[in-house]
Parts: structure tokens; C-alpha cells; sequence
């Protein structure tokens, strides 16, 4: 299911904000599906809450109508419910909108936090000195999902894509981009020269 | 005397939950707009064909809360 997907590789109907036009977008990431466990589980149990009392009020003969009329509980359940749909629902977001980004000219991490804004952050694969990858837990193994720690000479110096599915996939893929982008070019020319040069061009053109 | 004072006490009771009710969901509705306006904002840093489910999902909860609005105003 596309709204469910965390390992997105070179996805064909996905574009990014700052894209520019040669740029190919190798992955998109987002934790791994089993992180929501936490919150999904939280949110069938608000789900099952008012049934639950229901039953327990209706089993222990507890006539809840003497005490609040028909119609005030009736908007009360409504409300429980508008609140339990507003904390899956931004739960949901939050997990949606976390997203790593790798093309092949950088690495980008968007991280939205729910009501109050978004970062995000980006090192060009040039200044990419390090690239780790780490399963260190029960989960991690049976799942197939862990961490990557990206270490750059960028003014952020160090990227941490967390719960990702498939890193030593994801690992393999960036260090190999981050070693053709680096690589010096045959006319003895870098690709971060050749791009300033380019953009230098494109500048004076307009 | 006392059972009227009673009644007014309830009368009164009522009332307050009724408009503290009204408040919340008023107070809810702009949430529910402003979850809008997230997606609005979100879709726009990551294009995906998937984010039309989202939109969906937050407009149908808008309209619930406007639903609920009705509900309260009309049966308390």
C-alpha cells in the first residue's frame, strides 16, 4: 500500500521541494512500519475504551443515565472519538513526514513536527566524509531495520536516518554514490567544480 | 423552594457543559483546519501521489467536527 511504504527505491512518482532538474532521487525513507507499533496499539486501546466501559456499566447494572442524560453522552462518545481520529491521525503524519532523501548529488532529512513546523536538512554528497550503519537491537534483527550515521564537513556534521528498513542496502547504495560523486573527473576536473561551473553559466545565461 | 433551587443548579450545570462543549469544538475546528493546512504545507516539500489519501482523510475529519458542531447545537 503507497501510503504505507518506507523503502521507496528510485520512486518514479515522488518529487521533493528543492529538487533540481538533473537530479535523480535514489531513495526515499521512513522508519521501519513496526516503530507506529506504539502508537497504533495506544490508539486501539482509546478505540476499544468507551466499548469497554459500556459493556462494564451495562454487565454491573450501573445505570449511567441517571447521571448524564442520553444526548450529553452521546456527544461525549462523539468527542472521544474526534480525539482518538486527531491523535492517529497526526501520529500518522508525523511518521508520514519524517523523510530521508538520498539522490545523487545529496542527502536530505525532513523532519516535521506535527504542530509545531519543520527542519530540514541537507549535506551535498562532496562533503560526505563517513557513512556507518548500525542493528544493534532484538527488533532491529527480526525486522530488518536500523540506523544510519552519515558524517559530514557540512555546517551540520552528522546525519542520523533512524529505524530505517533495509540499512546495509541503504549504506551500499550512499557509499557508492558518495564515491563516483567524489571521484575526480578524467579531465582532471572534480564533480564539484564542474557543478559550480555549470551553475556560474547558468547564472550569467539569464 | 429547595427542589427549584435544585432545578435551577442543574439547569445551570448543563448549561456550562453545553457551552464549554461548544468552546472545545470550536477550539477543535481550527485544529482540524490547521491539520489542513499542514498537509497543504507538507505536500508541498515531498510531491506523491499518495498525499491525495491525506487530504481525504483530513477533510472528512474537518467534517466531522462541523458534524458534531450541528449535533451539539441542535440536541443539548
Amino acid at each position: 500500500m503507497i501510503l504505507f511504504d518506507s523503502f521507496l527505491q528510485k520512486p518514479k512518482n515522488v518529487r521533493f521541494e528543492s529538487q533540481e532538474r538533473k537530479e535523480n532521487l535514489y531513495f526515499l525513507l521512513r522508519r521501519h512500519p513496526i516503530t507506529n507499533l506504539g502508537w497504533m496499539l495506544f490508539s486501539i486501546l482509546l478505540i476499544v475504551f468507551p466499548l469497554a466501559s459500556m459493556i462494564y456499566f451495562t454487565n454491573a447494572e450501573i445505570d449511567t443515565f441517571k447521571y448524564l442524560p442520553s444526548q450529553y453522552q452521546l456527544v461525549l462518545v462523539i468527542l472521544w472519538y474526534m480525539l482518538t481520529m486527531l491523535y492517529t491521525f497526526e501520529s500518522f503524519l508525523i511518521w508520514y513526514f519524517n523523510v530521508y532523501i538520498i539522490t545523487n548529488k545529496r542527502v536530505i532529512d525532513v523532519d516535521f513536527r506535527g504542530f509545531w513546523g519543520k527542519r530540514i536538512s541537507e549535506a551535498s554528497l562532496a562533503n560526505i566524509e563517513d557513512v556507518t550503519y548500525e542493528t544493534s537491537k532484538f527488533f532491529h534483527i527480526v525486522f530488518d531495520y536500523g540506523s544510519i550515521f552519515v558524517q559530514t564537513a557540512a555546517e551540520k556534521t552528522e546525519f542520523e536516518f533512524h529505524s530505517i528498513p533495509k540499512p546495509w542496502l541503504v549504506h551500499d547504495k550512499l557509499t557508492d554514490l558518495v564515491e563516483a560523486y567524489q571521484r575526480p573527473r578524467p579531465q582532471g576536473q572534480d564533480m564539484l567544480k564542474r557543478s559550480q561551473s555549470e551553475r556560474y553559466k547558468n547564472r550569467t545565461s539569464k | 423552594m429547595i427542589e427549584n433551587i435544585n432545578l435551577l443548579n442543574s439547569i445551570n450545570l448543563f448549561l456550562i457543559i453545553k457551552i464549554s462543549l461548544e468552546v472545545f469544538l470550536f477550539v477543535y475546528a481550527i485544529i482540524a483546519i490547521v491539520v489542513i493546512r499542514q498537509i497543504k504545507f507538507m505536500t508541498k516539500t515531498i510531491k506523491s501521489d499518495a498525499n491525495k489519501y491525506l487530504f481525504i482523510l483530513a477533510y472528512l475529519h474537518l467534517i466531522a467536527v462541523f458534524i458534531t458542531i450541528f449535533i451539539t447545537l441542535t440536541t443539548l
